[in-house]
């Protein structure tokens, strides 16, 4: 890591140093909602394809809702070498044909777009750099404050690389987290009525999924043998429900050309603005496709082509400190959300409006003597694995 | 009118005789305050007594004269009283008959030889009974000059505070007939080019009782003043006889004196000088608790600080919270936003010009303050065995209780300190020769989170010898030194332990000249050299584990040269020009490597084509050019003036920043093949009025600025340890103008100012490359740039001891760039920002009160001590430092930063202990 991060973090300090007395309130600047600019964001890789290019609008800040640029015709060029016009699979998704162009390092790659207007946009000659193997995804239990003072525990992920040849230089980090997830209900019991439930089964076992949502970038610029060590890519907190039982995080690392890794460190920059005058300007980022009519019209996202190397990394609850509570939140939850109904005051039909209402039926509470005394129900997130999020589909590369 | 007497000025000098007053008739059975008011009405002339014996007085109405004098010598012989007559101006006396003639042996020995005469300066009578001088000196005359006729004749001297033996600058110093005057310089010393023989000099400073003084001029001599305090009654409106505004042909020049300093309201309760003048008309902040400030649309880096004639780097506090000068020693400073004499060089907008007091001759003095983050001490006095006077202040701060009372962890547990010294030792070795040694040093620490530690310091000397060849031409030899530094030292993680330096020295020497050729000239003149010797970034790894790559830039070597030359030049009462001109010349020296890049290409890294090497000592690179300075008054009546004047200014060391607000680790480099020298032209041009009898004063400047080869920065540039800084870099043009008001009271029981400035600042860089432009090429407003400015500065007297702060600040909100659009780009949901500088933040408002209580004001009481209770901010307006946007459920949010956003409240403890 170069020196000059920290003194980011240095600024972004002074923001909270002058916290005693100062507030943050939302504000309204008055922005027209008129702006909208091609964003483009396609990847070549040196992997097999397909590949794939999405066409969408910018939108306005107050929706997430985008549009998507259908009907366009996209070509990936490879210097000397074939060219492809990609398939649109979905609205403004295309891709290339399994059997089609591949990405090989040291060749270059270039993009043209057509819309359905007419408007023909392109980028330079990107060159495809390969990534050496990251040398290590690893983890240290570690504590750290959270910015509201509490203390909280978790793994933070590091990782170190180095390229032998010293080529590489500019490197940019995704990450796609695999963590088992147990449903503490899931009972898969049917609520029949007239103190009856059969078995239907429920989803109990889910393997959720996260993907990386930040930018990660570093360069062995400032370092010696193009290496780069002990870069921290992510805390995974004990607060969370992640490391309940295990925990895999595949790091796919892309080798950047200098061009793209200065692209994504303004773009992080820019977005990760902390309001403090020590920041350096904002800046509007546009990437490397222009326009071939008008190059001063804004085209956002990037056309890259990179080498791609990825390392996996597991964590098993049982290699954490044993007296540390892993998702309690989420359990203490389920249990305090948790209703018993008991026959002295509700039926049967009170049970079933509390079905409809969205809740899940758990079991009957049963007394050795007295029988059956009433019902427990609970929240749905509790009873159903998937309602978070995950498959029940085990990964291929889930070990067993 | 009653005790006019007890004020009378006599006029031993120009005794003329007795003449005859023809009046007719009789005046009839009237008292004596009576027939006062009638010779005053029907005859002119005014008539002194003493009430005590005179009130009571009364005429028998019976004799007929047919003189005046005829009259009055009877009078006087029937109630044994004498009287004295000069022109309009009679005189009674009870028993004693004032004698018009000097005293026996009044010019016996001090008077030297004719032989040893010529050309010295002539003293007053050693051995006259000096405590009768000094007891009245107001009824002597003082020659001044002998009577050989080969020198013209001119009186000068020094104006020194009777209390402390302070010299005070910008004291003035006149005569009525004909007007002409002058203003005391930093040293205290004014020089008057008179007409041979009788004038009556008048001396005024604000605060100070005003001075007569008869001289009779031959030659050219010294007379020195001390001004007393003025001991103020309630409600008493003094009105001071400094016609600064209106006399000097200065355009865009204020001054700010320690008392208005102290009273003025600020956050925490640090007085703060710097922090003040951000009130004054032309200059501009872009944030509350930012450093630097920017002076009509010139950059953060292109004002002179300087301390006693030496520049400061970074005169800062915790990052900009606080000015780096301990309040107690400071005995004023002056802000130059145009109209700058030839003599100052260096940057290109503004020059701000701090004095150091020299202490108290008289006294050994301590003064001490403790406000809610500092604690302060000064001590001063006079130098047993000699004539010179000391003066050194400490401050150091105890700001950590602020950290620990942090929320924010890494805040917690962070550590913040600061302190500066300060001190000045002046020697007057003798009547010609005047020496004085000052010294300043101030750092900062700052260690975030138990990890990276943030150092920085400035050091700073001066030596300064002043030597008076004669009354009107005089030399200042000044030796300086300056240092600053910072660093960072980072040991977390040992695999990425590093530490940084950085350092700039600039060594400096000015020999300038002072001389008054005649009444109509004054020429100063001199010769300036700096050796800039620079190590632009050393970054090293300082753990056998740590994979940084050591990095060391080469250090950089320049020397800034000038002659200068300027002249005001009085063509007549109402019309004064100055002429300037510096001639400036910088060498970047050997031993250094420039990079060559491909033509036709943006300036990038991998476009170096070669790279030269220049050995130790070779020229590497020269720029020179003439730095114009002119400026013109035209009084228009005695209290209106108009000027105007043109300045050319050039920098050949610029900072490096690419953040809103200075921060600690922004770089000075210097010019070198790439980095041109900024060079700022301006016009400016004035109206100034003053309303003697309600003590206003009122300015109206406008200007006009061209700004080239400023420094903007391409997108994503680091500037530390950067060895292709210019390819990096991109320079830029600018240009600003505005509008300047200011309503100024300066005396009396309610003071302060009135400020608004319009003004607009828009800059432009543009390039073949669209990498090196911004916003397309087309012109955008500054960050600095902020429309209107209003600020008011009172202070209100309710009595001797208690007074009464409010301050009013509103300006338009400045500049920033914001999102205007957002979208989703690999797995990221980003936004797309303005072009720059777009948007504005939300206006500004503040309104701070102070009130101050003093002890008893017992002049000769032992201790003094102050109280003083500020809030800042009091309507608790949430202010915008910045804004910034973050992602909320699929919005982008624009948020503001408020710094004080509350009331801050403080207590202030000062005392003095003498």
């Amino acid at each position: 890591m170069k020196p000059v991060t920290h003194i980011r973090t240095f600024v972004g300090v002074y923001g909270i140093l002058l916290s005693l007395f100062a507030c943050v309130d939302p504000i309204d600047l008055d922005i027209p909602e008129i702006n909208s600019f091609l964003v483009v964001d396609g990847l070549i890789t040196d992997l097999p394809g397909p590949y794939e290019v999405k066409l969408s609008l910018s939108g306005p800040l107050s929706s997430n809702d985008f549009i998507q640029v259908e009907g366009a015709e996209v070509r990936i060029e490879e210097e000397n070498g074939v060219v492809e016009i990609l398939t649109e699979e979905a609205t403004g998704l295309y891709r290339t044909s399994e059997t089609g162009i591949r990405g090989r390092a040291g060749n270059r790659y270039k993009l043209y777009i057509r819309l359905p207007e007419g408007q023909q946009y392109t980028t330079d000659w990107q060159l495809l750099k390969a990534a050496p193997p990251i040398e290590e995804v690893y983890y240290q239990f570690e504590r750290r404050d959270r910015p509201d003072g509490r203390l909280e525990r978790g793994t933070q992920i590091y990782l170190s690389t180095v390229d032998p040849q010293a080529q590489t230089q500019f490197y940019r980090w995704e990450w796609e987290a695999t963590w088992l997830h147990v449903a503490p209900f899931s009972s898969g019991l049917k609520f029949l009525g007239n103190d009856e439930a059969e078995f239907v089964g429920s989803n109990t076992v889910c393997y959720n999924t996260t993907l990386s949502s930040n930018i990660n970038i570093g360069s062995s610029l400032g370092n010696t043998n193009d290496q780069i060590s002990d870069f921290p890519l992510l805390f995974v907190s004990t607060f969370g429900m992640e490391l309940m039982f295990r925990y895999s995080i595949l790091v796919k690392q892309y080798a950047l050309t200098e061009e793209e890794y200065f692209f994504w460190t303004n773009l992080e920059e820019a977005n990760e603005n902390s309001g403090s005058l020590f920041d350096r300007q904002p800046q509007s980022n546009t990437g490397n496709v222009f326009r071939m009519e008008n190059d001063a019209e804004p085209v956002l996202g990037y056309f890259s082509a990179s080498g791609v190397s990825e390392k996996r990394l597991f964590i098993d609850r049982t290699e954490l400190p044993r007296d540390v509570n892993v998702g309690l939140a989420y359990t203490n939850d389920c249990f305090t959300r948790a209703d018993t109904l008991t026959k002295e005051r509700e039926t049967d039909q009170d049970v079933f409006n509390a079905i409809l209402s969205g809740r899940k039926f758990y079991d009957f509470i049963r007394d050795a003597n007295l029988g059956i005394l009433g019902w427990v129900l609970v929240p749905c997130e509790c009873y159903d694995c998937k309602e978070l999020g995950g498959t029940t589909e085990i990964p291929d590369f889930w070990p067993q | 009118m009653k005790h006019k007497l007890l004020l009378v000025l006599l006029f031993l000098s120009t005794m003329v005789g007795v003449g005859q007053t023809p009046i007719q008739g009789e005046f009839g059975a009237l008292t004596l305050p009576e027939f006062r008011k009638k010779l005053q009405k029907e005859y002119g002339i005014e008539l002194f007594y003493d009430p005590v014996w005179g009130d009571s007085l009364s005429l028998k109405g019976e004799e007929s004269f047919s003189s005046l004098e005829g009259f009055l010598s009877a009078f006087c012989n029937q109630n044994g009283l004498s009287f004295f007559q000069q022109g309009k101006d009679v005189i009674f006396t009870q028993g004693q008959a004032l004698n018009p003639k000097l005293p026996q042996g009044f010019w016996e020995s001090p008077i030297p030889q004719e032989s040893e005469r010529t050309g010295e300066f002539s003293y007053l009578n050693a051995e006259s009974p000096k405590e009768s001088i000094l007891a009245n000196p107001e009824n002597q005359v003082y020659s001044i000059g002998s009577f050989s006729a080969s020198t013209a004749p001119s009186v000068a001297g020094y104006v020194r505070d009777s209390r402390t033996g302070e010299a005070l600058v910008g004291a003035s110093v006149f005569i009525q007939s004909p007007p002409t005057g002058t203003l005391t310089d930093n040293f205290g010393y004014y020089v008057l080019n008179l007409p041979r023989g009788a004038h009556e000099l008048i001396y005024t400073y604000v605060g100070k009782k005003e001075a007569r003084r008869n001289i009779d001029l031959q030659g050219e001599g010294q007379l020195d003043v001390e001004l007393e305090e003025e001991i103020l009654s309630l409600g008493e409106v003094v009105i001071s006889g400094e016609k600064s505004q209106i006399e000097s042909v200065q355009t865009g020049a204020v001054k700010l004196n320690l008392g208005e300093i102290n009273t003025i309201p600020t956050v925490l309760g640090e007085a703060d000088i710097m922090k003040i003048s951000l009130n004054l008309p032309g200059v501009q902040t872009v944030g509350e608790g930012a450093s630097g400030f920017h002076v009509r649309g010139g950059t953060n880096d292109q004002n002179l600080i300087l301390l006693n004639g030496i520049s400061v780097y970074n005169p800062n506090h915790l990052f900009g919270f606080f000015s780096a000068f301990n309040p107690n020693v400071i005995k004023y400073a002056e802000l130059f936003k145009s109209g700058i004499k030839a003599q100052y060089g260096g940057r290109a907008s503004s020059v701000f010009d701090i004095a150091i007091r020299e202490g108290n001759r008289n006294k050994l003095i301590a003064k001490g303050g403790i406000s809610p983050i500092t604690g302060k001490v000064s001590l001063e006095g006079p130098i047993p065995g000699n004539k010179g006077s000391f003066i050194v202040g400490l401050r150091s701060t105890y700001a950590n209780w602020l950290l620990e009372a942090l929320e924010d962890p890494r805040l917690r547990n962070s550590k913040a300190y600061f302190g500066d010294v300060i001190g000045n030792l002046t020697l007057p070795l003798n009547e010609k020769n005047n020496i004085s040694i000052s010294g300043y040093y101030s750092r900062d620490r700052f260690r975030l989170d138990n990890d990276t530690l943030y150092r920085y310091a400035n050091a700073n000397a001066s030596l300064k010898w002043r030597r008076s060849f004669s009354n009107t031409f005089s030399g200042l030899l000044t030796l300086g030194y300056t240092h600053y530094s910072f660093s960072m030292d980072s040991e977390r993680t040992p695999s990425n332990a590093f530490s940084l330096d950085y350092g700039i020295n600039q060594s400096q020497a000015k020999l300038d000249f002072d001389w008054y050729p005649s009444s109509k000239h004054h020429l100063q003149f001199g010769l300036q050299s700096s050796l800039y010797d620079l190590k632009p970034g050393e970054l090293l790894p300082t753990q056998e584990l740590s994979g940084i790559r050591p990095q060391i830039l080469n250090s950089e070597r320049g020397i800034e040269s000038a002659v200068y030359v300027g002249d005001e030049f009085t063509l007549s009462s109402r019309l004064s020009i100055y002429t300037g001109i510096r001639l400036t010349h910088f060498t970047m020296l050997g031993p250094g490597e420039v990079f060559l890049y491909a033509p036709d290409v943006p300036r990038e890294s991998s476009f170096i084509v070669d790279t030269l090497s220049f050995a130790s000592g070779q020229n590497i690179k020269t720029y020179w050019g003439p730095e114009l300075h002119f400026t013109s008054r035209y009084k228009l009546s005695s209290q209106l003036s108009a000027k105007v004047s043109i300045d050319r200014s050039q920098q050949f060391v610029h900072m490096l920043t690419n953040t809103i607000a200075v921060s600690p680790t922004d770089s000075w480099r210097l010019s070198n093949t790439y980095l041109s020298p900024q060079i700022s032209d301006q016009v400016a041009l004035g109206l100034y009025k003053e309303f003697t009898e309600s003590g206003l004063e009122v300015s109206l400047e406008g200007y006009f600025k061209n700004l080239q080869n400023i420094l903007e920065y391409k997108d994503g540039a680091d500037l530390l340890v950067n060895e292709t800084l210019e390819a990096d870099v991109v320079g830029a043009e600018g240009r600003a103008f505005g509008i300047e008001f200011l309503l100024k009271k300066k005396t009396g029981q309610l003071n302060g100012w009135i400020s608004y400035t319009f003004s607009r600042t828009r800059l432009r860089a543009d390039s073949p490359f669209p990498e090196e432009r911004i916003n397309e090429g087309d012109w955008y407003s500054a960050n600095y740039d902020i429309p209107h400015n209003v600020a008011v500065i009172s202070n209100y007297k309710v009595n001797r001891r208690v007074n009464f702060s409010l301050n009013l600040a509103y300006r338009t909100g400045r500049p920033t760039t914001v999102p205007i659009t957002q979208y989703q780009f690999r797995g990221n949901q980003l936004a797309y920002f303005s072009q720059r500088n777009e948007f504005r933040v939300p206006d500004y408002f503040r309104a701070d009160v102070a009130i101050n209580i003093e002890g008893n004001h017992k002049v000769d009481k032992l201790g003094h001590s102050s109280w003083s209770f500020s809030i800042y901010n009091l309507t608790g307006r949430n202010n915008a430092y910045s804004v910034f946007s973050r992602f909320q459920e699929g919005r982008v949010q624009t948020f503001q930063l408020s710094v004080f956003a509350r009331p801050v409240l403080s207590l202030t403890y000062n005392f003095e202990l003498r």
